[in-house]
């Protein structure tokens, strides 16, 4: 890919997810921001999949229903039951 | 047989003789990792609690099955995979690996945008639910790779062990999927403007 990065679109485009995955080496990645100052539309271009990524990335905003640990606990009622046929140990 | 994850194998094997703290380890790690990814792919908390409960349970009830070739997490994400896409093949959505670069005919011969009238997005919550709805029409892989690559984080060995697919190829997976949203957002925020 080398040199191309820098002088076309099309390479630019190829390396765009590792460039911001942080997957290129200094080199690649040199040639990605020198490409960026000469060409706007492509500048555009990373700052819109920039926003895809983060919103790909919003991991920690899942809320969980709030009878989330009696939905865990049914779970092992329900492998009690299956093992023994005693949903409650002891009862 | 080589047995790659030995601990996974002990744990395993305490649950199928019914070791109740084995359980709820393998029930507490993997529940709430399990419950997010499954909500974001079905988008209905309801039908992502249901696909995670069956998963735990087929994971505790078949632990003797277990033979230590994968993480027990990436066996068990496997099953909710299966859960996953027949939820929503149900639907009627089909499992259809998106193969084709979105892109593909964006260029010239010289390499060069053929249209270049790329607009700013704001970053706003309005934008980031056009993504995320944008996220919604992806064929089933893309949106995988998408969602383990962001759970897993950026080396993405884990996320391609769980999806079958070489760290290479889920690189290409990523970045068509990627590229497949933009798209998707920037017609529809493009045509909402005045």
């Amino acid at each position: 890919m080398d040199d191309r990065i820098r002088a076309r679109c099309d390479c630019f485009y190829q390396v765009l997810s590792d460039y911001i995955d942080g997957e290129l080496s200094e080199e690649e990645a040199g040639l990605v921001r020198e490409h960026l100052l000469l060409c706007p539309p492509c500048l555009v271009y990373l700052e819109q999949f920039r926003i895809v990524h983060q919103a790909c990335g919003k991991v920690e905003s899942d809320d969980l229903p709030a009878d989330f640990d009696v939905v865990m606990q049914g779970v092992m009622t329900a492998w009690r039951k299956d093992r023994c046929g005693d949903p409650e140990p002891g009862s | 047989m080589e047995v790659a994850h030995a601990d996974d194998v002990e744990l395993a094997h305490r649950i199928a003789a019914g070791d109740e703290a084995a359980a709820e380890e393998v029930v507490r790690s993997l529940g709430r990792e399990m419950f997010g990814f499954a909500r974001r792919m079905l988008s209905d908390s309801g039908a992502a609690e249901d696909a995670m409960q069956e998963t735990l349970l087929a994971i505790l009830k078949g632990a003797s099955k277990f033979d230590g070739r994968v993480p027990l997490r990436a066996w068990g994400f496997g099953i909710l995979r299966h859960k996953i896409t027949d939820t929503l093949r149900k639907r009627g959505r089909e499992a259809v690996i998106g193969d084709v670069d979105p892109e593909r005919d964006a260029f010239n011969a010289k390499g060069a945008w053929k249209h270049m009238n790329f607009a700013p997005w704001r970053e706003d919550e309005e934008t980031l639910q056009v993504v995320r709805d944008c996220m919604e029409t992806l064929p089933l892989r893309q949106r995988e790779a998408l969602e383990l690559f962001a759970v897993e984080g950026k080396d993405g060995v884990e996320a391609a062990a769980l999806l079958g697919v070489t760290p290479v190829n889920l690189r290409q997976i990523l970045h068509r999927g990627r590229s497949a949203v933009r798209k998707c957002a920037d017609a529809k925020l493009g045509s909402d403007e005045d």
